[in-house]
């Protein structure tokens, strides 16, 4: 989040969007129910009423895969109706910045789009620069090549009636929310955006969230009290993991991970460290060499010296993966079917039901030498072996699984959606052998490392990493070493001195000579000489009062608790809305009041978005795989044509159709759309929920949930056992019949959608069929992610059921 | 004393009911309620507590009505059927001590109301008031064996307190008759309104004393049947018709009361509270009116047995309805008695009806009736015994 | 001496806020270490389970879908003993193993229960549950954690609830919050407070944004107290005892002095 959940308090408009509060985050409805008692409106736009919608003030019903056209016709609304915050816009985005000749937009297609590659030359999407190569700009933001026009001009497609009739939302519904949520353009209003997986997980995912930011931008939304664009995180810790790197694609801090055409230390900082657009620009990121160097110092400690390129060159270098198409997960699954991964780690993850296509997934396992699962029970991924209808006879996997512990019996830290990293301790003792999961990758790592000591191939990295967390690793020190610290007495420019051994307060700090290090920078000043912040809990607000809480806990980065938060002031640093202000800039002592400045420098030409390299808010960004805007797609497997343009669905989504498994569905065979969701009572694939029996007796069985039309016209009632498939499988469950699952009037016909709760799987102590067994391999051309929340169904009733 | 009788086909039937009632309640303490009956959360009280207690409390009223029309209304010729009733009225309620045994959750811990004190609980007051009824009945009873038995002792001792008890045994009736009607009072909102009423403790009180009358003439027109003698008839008419008169004021007090509270729509609704109802009114109250009424019914031995059945079934009915029946639950739940609730209590039920034609063969229950011809066979004479089993009707 | 008045408790249910996440039952049936629920499907509208309260389930979220106009609307209920002021169960019980404390809740000690289950029968809100199958069976209700009261604790259900739906604390606080609240904002409630004059009144009060009786609950009860229904009667139980007894024994005297006159009479025929 760009935000956090305390400041939703501060919100008076809050829009719900491709996610489920009330269901999934159920603690977070604390903070909606007492922002509503203030006053404020809650939106929620969502296929089906659930248990959001319940509390709600609007429900618009939307058809899964068409948030694009949704928020694009808010964001014409927007312009059309001038609701647009001037100064903000103007200041702190990219809108006045000038487009060069070589973009356009036509038929559904950015310029640049190569058809066999399936993707874009982005350098066809480049600004127009000026003579000292910095972009051109239109500060009365009327040229016509200038990003706002061009924005208008893309959107003006995006009118209500358009967008209803590729949404399905009534148009009456739709039109309420566009008004109430774009009321918080004005300076004293604020709006919040809330999404989670339903946004993320399509084939444009990215681009929808692209399409929020967008949208907050220009109602200034983003950086104030109320407002941003909030994340809400699907698992306890998934903020923590991305932050630590774990994605295939990044190293701790959201560092790029290193690319084989990096051949040495050098040529990796250049590629990867930003450069200024102009000199408006703080351009954060140009310290990365600092972080990365500490980063590297870090794990090779005194085995990366400025004589060996930082131990550069023992860090695995990614490689263009399993057919070219990468290292996330779906390419993963596919390189283990076709028998090129010979070993998994699968540790807290159960893609045997978690995963999209699981039955690919699950015939990908079988084709495993070995499996080491580390979790609290045997689940489905853990048993995959002796799943129903499989003989253990024919599988040759030799499966490891380690009990860990749970979240109450061990101790660490937790990063919430908001980036509140708040320290644990530990409730009670692991039971029988059960051990956390520091403990075991430490004494894997150990192992490892002595394995190394006799012989390998290329053995330095394992010999020569520097870990030593204990003899029963201490999460303490695993925090403190992500802080850093200096490793030689230094002193900085104004005269202070630090000795060798004391932990750095901030990565400000940190440095490109090896004389510091830090496993992570966005964590330094978590954990420094004043101790470990993460374990605070001091419930006094800052004196702005708008719920900061800036001594509970401790928030990455800085303990900056609302990011971008010089968007919230004026170029003089007199916030747009004093009733809530975020930053305020004290003339006479001449310092930042209130939350943590994301930049300390004074008020004037610096602009506020630090992180990026233009420094300002991208309205038009030419950095993403598929286009400079979000562009309105239908998902890969629709059941309907694109009525905005003639591209079908995302030109560059990763359509996966290497395997047997990779079956795609047409819309005469399989008319219905099909989604996944979640219940409260169950959590991800149920591998704990449903071990808990009083959970089970909540909701015991895997269920679909159906509209009454539908079941009506296929004689269905509630409770009967039918069978939903896809091109991919098919699944037999409970038929839950509701009201609140109605059909979508789109193109001139009745839609009908469906949605499945994926929690359930063959282990447990109540089985049900698997609901990714219907989803497809198919991934956002960005982040790769699975579009599991629209795909093509159909659904029959069991005979003699 | 002889205490032995020959058992008759009939006895035999008791007995073999009396064992398949053993059975099930042997399955009951040794399982669980659940395991033989169908009450459940929405129907806590079903056949047991209907049948097995509060109409049996109300059939045992027999000992109170009849000892109250003798002693205290003064009408001496009913006197022959006092003992009878004393006897009845005490195997009722130890037949409904028996039922309650099964019935409860607890019985074990039944003895903790009688070292409590909840006067707002009408099951205190009628746990209380039973408990000393059946003391009295024990009491009145007595003197019949002790009499037999020729312990003079005792039996004067029970004759000088004779009248204080039996005063106070009619009073006790009064009291927790309505009492058990009181019990009902107490949920207005979950009784259909045919039978919710605020004088529900004397609809209850009048409906057992209108049993009274019928047992009796039903006790004696079996007793004469299997005793072999000749049936009172001129008495039995007369009861008759005091039973008329009491059957005829209940039918107006509870129809009365019904239009008073406004409740006679609900008499003619569509449904099966309705129809309970007039199964109910019409079968318990207005049949036996009409057949009452009539002279040629209250001369005739079937007429009067049929009648006095169904004013019994109306009472059993009456207690069904306000307790099972007309109790107001949410639409999946129902509730019928199972076999085992039956079986329990046609066994318990057998047991008295055993005991009381064993007591009725070994002591003079019966003694002022005339007794039947003595045999002009000496040889059958001296083994006197009962002779139903020759087909002597 | 010094006296501590004990200031009674009462709970506000506030289904306006409530999001049917049910971690108040997972926590009730935790706290009372009830036993887990093995069901099929579900038992309601929804995603309901069980589909009423019983000896392993001392409080229910009721699903509820409603249509008002076109619009769908899904509004959770929620069952619970109602710890009412002068609560009927107590009252109907033989043994006075049900007692209303000082605290509020409505405790039930089962070392006096006789099983007669007249509280099932007496309680206007179906609340009191059997264990039949049990050879030692119980009356299961809700406690309102009177054992965690005691301690200065709030029950498992107020702690758990993540919006604040279910809110404990004084009785008086918890009446005028109610008010407050709808006072505040008419158009989210209806105006009426569910327990709080039912039956003489409750310890829970409930609110709630479309009639009670949509969304499960019992309605159309009395105001009145409960065991006033039958302690106007059974409280003449004395006085009644000694009328009847004076005019039997009066009645008797007269017929036995007939009897007599008649019998001398008789001797002289």
């Amino acid at each position: 989040m760009t935000n956090h959940w305390v400041d939703m308090l501060n919100a008076d408009v809050v829009l719900i969007m491709g996610g489920n509060p009330a269901e999934d985050h159920p603690i977070s409805m604390n903070w909606l129910t007492r922002t509503k008692e203030r006053g404020a409106y809650i939106l929620h736009v969502d296929p089906r009423f659930n248990r959001t919608s319940s509390i709600a003030d609007v429900f618009a019903k939307l058809r899964s895969g068409t948030d694009i056209a949704f928020v694009g016709g808010m964001i014409n609304y927007a312009i059309e109706h001038n609701r647009i915050q001037q100064e903000y816009v103007r200041e702190y985005t990219n809108a006045s910045w000038i487009v060069g000749d070589g973009y356009n937009f036509a038929d559904g297609l950015f310029a640049g789009y190569d058809p066999k590659k399936r993707s874009y030359d982005r350098n066809q999407w480049a600004y127009a620069l000026d003579a000292q190569g910095q972009p051109r700009r239109d500060p009365t933001l009327k040229h016509p090549r200038c990003v706002f026009q061009l924005l208008k001009q893309h959107f003006s497609r995006y009118d209500a009636d358009a967008v209803c009739s590729i949404t399905g939302t009534p148009k009456e519904n739709y039109l309420r929310v566009c008004d109430l949520y774009t009321s918080t353009f004005a300076p004293d209003r604020a709006g919040t955006w809330l999404y989670a997986m339903g946004t993320a997980q399509h084939s444009h995912g990215t681009q929808n969230i692209r399409s929020y930011a967008i949208l907050q931008l220009l109602l200034g939304n983003i950086g104030v009290a109320g407002g941003g664009v909030n994340a809400m995180r699907g698992e306890g810790n998934v903020q923590g993991s991305t932050d630590q790197g774990l994605n295939n694609d990044g190293l701790p801090g959201y560092l790029q991970m290193p690319i084989e055409v990096d051949v040495d230390l050098k040529s990796y900082l250049k590629r990867v460290t930003p450069v200024a657009a102009n000199p408006a620009s703080a351009n954060w990121l140009q310290n990365t060499p600092k972080y990365m160097v500490s980063l590297l110092k870090a794990w090779w400690g005194e085995h990366a010296t400025a004589g060996n390129d930082f131990a550069f060159a023992y860090l695995s270098k990614r490689g263009n993966g399993f057919q070219g198409q990468g290292y996330a997960y779906l390419a993963l699954m596919h390189a283990m079917l076709a028998g090129e991964i010979k070993g998994l780690f699968c540790f807290g993850q159960n893609p045997a039901v978690g995963g999209a296509n699981a039955r690919l997934i699950r015939a990908a396992l079988e084709k495993l030498d070995w499996m080491v699962v580390a979790d609290l029970f045997e689940h489905e991924t853990a048993s995959f072996w002796k799943r129903p209808g499989t003989d253990p006879a024919r599988i040759a996997t030799e499966v490891f699984v380690l009990p860990a512990a749970s979240g109450v019996e061990k101790e660490g830290s937790i990063v919430n959606s908001g980036r509140w990293a708040q320290w644990r301790y530990r409730a009670v003792k692991p039971i029988a052998e059960c051990r956390p999961d520091l403990e075991i990758v430490n004494r894997l790592a150990k192992a490892v490392k002595r394995a190394y000591e006799k012989d390998g191939i290329f053995p330095e990295p394992i010999r020569h990493l520097d870990w030593d967390y204990g003899d029963e690793a201490d999460p303490h020190r695993v925090a403190r070493e992500m802080n850093g610290r200096y490793l030689v007495d230094v002193s900085d420019k104004d005269g202070n001195s630090f000795a060798a051994g004391k932990q750095v307060s901030g990565f400000a700090q940190l440095r490109d000579d090896g004389t510091t290090m830090s496993g992570n920078w966005i964590y330094c000043g978590g954990y420094t000489e004043e101790g470990n912040l993460a374990a605070r809990r001091d419930a006094t607000d800052a004196p702005n009062g708008i719920g900061l809480y800036p001594k509970w806990a401790w928030v990455w980065p800085m303990n900056r608790r609302i990011l971008y938060n010089r968007a919230s002031v004026n170029r003089k640093g007199e916030p747009f809305n004093p009733n809530k202000w975020v930053i305020r800039w004290n003339a006479e002592k001449k310092i930042w009041e209130g939350d943590v400045p994301d930049g300390a420098m004074p008020p004037g030409q610096m602009n506020p978005f630090i992180m990026l390299a233009s420094g300002v808010g991208q309205l038009y960004c030419p950095d993403l795989a598929d286009g400079p805007f979000p562009e309105h797609y239908e998902p890969v497997e629709s059941p309907v044509r694109n009525l905005l343009s003639k591209t079908q669905s995302s030109p560059c989504a990763q359509i996966w159709q290497s395997s047997e498994f990779d079956r795609y569905g047409r819309p005469d065979a399989f008319p219905i759309v099909g989604t996944t969701y979640r219940v409260s009572e169950h959590w991800q694939t149920g591998a704990m929920s449903r071990n808990m029996p009083l959970l089970v007796g909540l909701v015991p069985n895997a269920f679909v949930e159906i509209g009454t039309a539908l079941a009506k016209r296929e004689g269905i009632k509630n409770g009967d056992r039918v069978i939903v498939s896809s091109a991919r499988g098919a699944i037999e469950v409970y038929a839950l019949v509701t009201e609140r699952f109605q059909p979508f009037y789109v193109d001139g016909r009745l839609i009908d959608e469906i949605g499945i709760p994926w929690h359930w799987g063959y282990a447990g102590i109540v089985p049900g069929d698997i609901a990714n067994d219907l989803t497809a391999s198919v991934g956002d051309p960005n982040s790769l992610i699975p579009e599991t929340k629209a795909f093509l169904c159909t659904i029959r009733r069991k005979e003699g059921a | 004393m002889n205490w032995r009788i020959r058992l008759t086909w009939w006895d035999k039937l008791l007995l073999v009911v009396m064992a398949i009632g053993a059975v099930f309640a042997f399955v009951r303490f040794a399982t669980g309620i659940a395991t033989v009956a169908n009450i459940n959360n929405a129907y806590p009280w079903g056949w047991w507590v209907s049948y097995g207690i509060m109409t049996l409390i109300a059939l045992g009223g027999v000992g109170f009505t009849m000892t109250g029309l003798v002693e205290i209304l003064g009408v001496h010729r009913y006197h022959p059927f006092v003992r009878p009733a004393v006897l009845m009225g005490l195997l009722c309620y130890s037949s409904m001590v028996t039922v309650l045994m099964v019935e409860l959750g607890r019985p074990w811990m039944v003895w903790m109301i009688m070292i409590s004190w909840a006067p707002t609980a009408a099951l205190f007051e009628v746990g209380w008031c039973a408990f000393l009824y059946l003391t009295v009945l024990a009491l009145e009873f007595s003197q019949v064996p002790l009499e037999k038995a020729g312990w003079g002792r005792a039996l004067s001792i029970v004759r000088a307190i004779y009248i204080p008890i039996m005063i106070l045994g009619v009073t006790l009736s009064h009291l927790h008759q309505s009492s058990l009607g009181t019990l009902m009072t107490l949920i207005p909102h979950k009784i259909n309104v045919l039978w919710w009423s605020d004088r529900l403790p004397l609809l209850f009180l009048f409906s057992a004393v209108m049993a009274g009358p019928a047992m009796a003439i039903l006790e004696h027109l079996a007793a004469a049947r299997w005793l072999d003698f000749a049936p009172r008839m001129d008495l039995l008419a007369g009861l008759a018709r005091i039973e008329a008169w009491l059957v005829g004021l209940f039918l107006a007090f509870q129809m009365g009361d019904l239009v008073y509270r406004g409740a006679t729509d609900a008499m003619f609704s569509e449904s099966w509270f309705a129809v309970s109802f007039w199964v109910e009114i019409g079968f318990g109250l207005i049949l036996p009116l009409a057949l009452l009424v009539m002279p040629e019914v209250r001369a005739s031995r079937s007429g009067l047995a049929t009648a006095c059945s169904l004013i019994v079934a109306g009472v059993l009915l009456l207690r069904l309805n306000v307790v099972v029946i007309g109790l107001r639950v949410r639409h999946w739940e129902t509730y019928f008695p199972s076999i085992g609730e039956v079986a329990i209590t046609l066994g318990i039920t057998a047991v008295a009806i055993f005991v009381f034609g064993w007591f009725a063969r070994i002591l003079p229950i019966h003694e002022e009736l005339p007794l039947p011809e003595p045999s002009p066979r000496p040889a059958v004479q001296a083994a006197r015994a009962f002779r139903g089993a020759e087909g002597v009707s | 001496m010094t006296t501590t008045t004990v200031i009674p408790k009462a709970m506000i249910q506030d289904n306006t806020r409530c999001i049917g996440c049910r971690a108040c039952m997972v926590a009730c049936k935790s706290w009372n270490e009830r036993p887990a629920d093995h069901t099929e499907f579900f038992a309601g509208a929804g995603y309901q389970n069980p589909r009423d309260l019983d000896s392993n389930n001392y409080t229910l979220i009721t699903f509820n879908e409603i249509t008002t106009g076109a619009k769908p609307d899904w509004v959770f209920g929620r069952q619970l003993c109602m710890h009412c002021e002068q609560p009927a169960c107590a009252s109907a019980c033989p043994t006075t193993a049900l007692t209303k404390t000082e605290l509020g809740p409505v405790v039930f000690d089962a070392s006096r229960c006789i099983g007669c289950r007249s509280c099932m029968q007496a309680c206007p809100f179906l609340i009191p549950k059997y264990d039949y199958e049990n050879l030692a069976p119980k009356i299961h209700k809700c406690t309102f954690c009177a054992d965690r009261l005691e301690v200065g604790l709030e029950p498992a259900c107020a702690k758990v609830c993540p919006t604040g739906a279910i809110t404990f604390g004084d009785r008086d606080d918890m009446v005028a919050e109610a008010k407050r609240r709808i006072a505040e904002a008419p158009g989210t409630y209806i105006p009426e407070i569910y327990g709080l004059e039912e039956v003489g009144g409750t310890s829970v009060l409930h609110l709630s944004s479309v009639p009670f009786e949509q969304i499960g609950y019992i309605t159309g009860l009395p105001k009145t107290p409960m065991p006033n229904l039958t302690y106007r009667w059974l409280r003449m139980t004395p006085g009644v005892f000694g009328i009847l007894y004076a005019v039997f024994a009066a009645l008797n005297w007269i017929v036995r002095r007939r009897m007599r006159h008649q019998k001398g009479e008789g001797e002289h025929r």
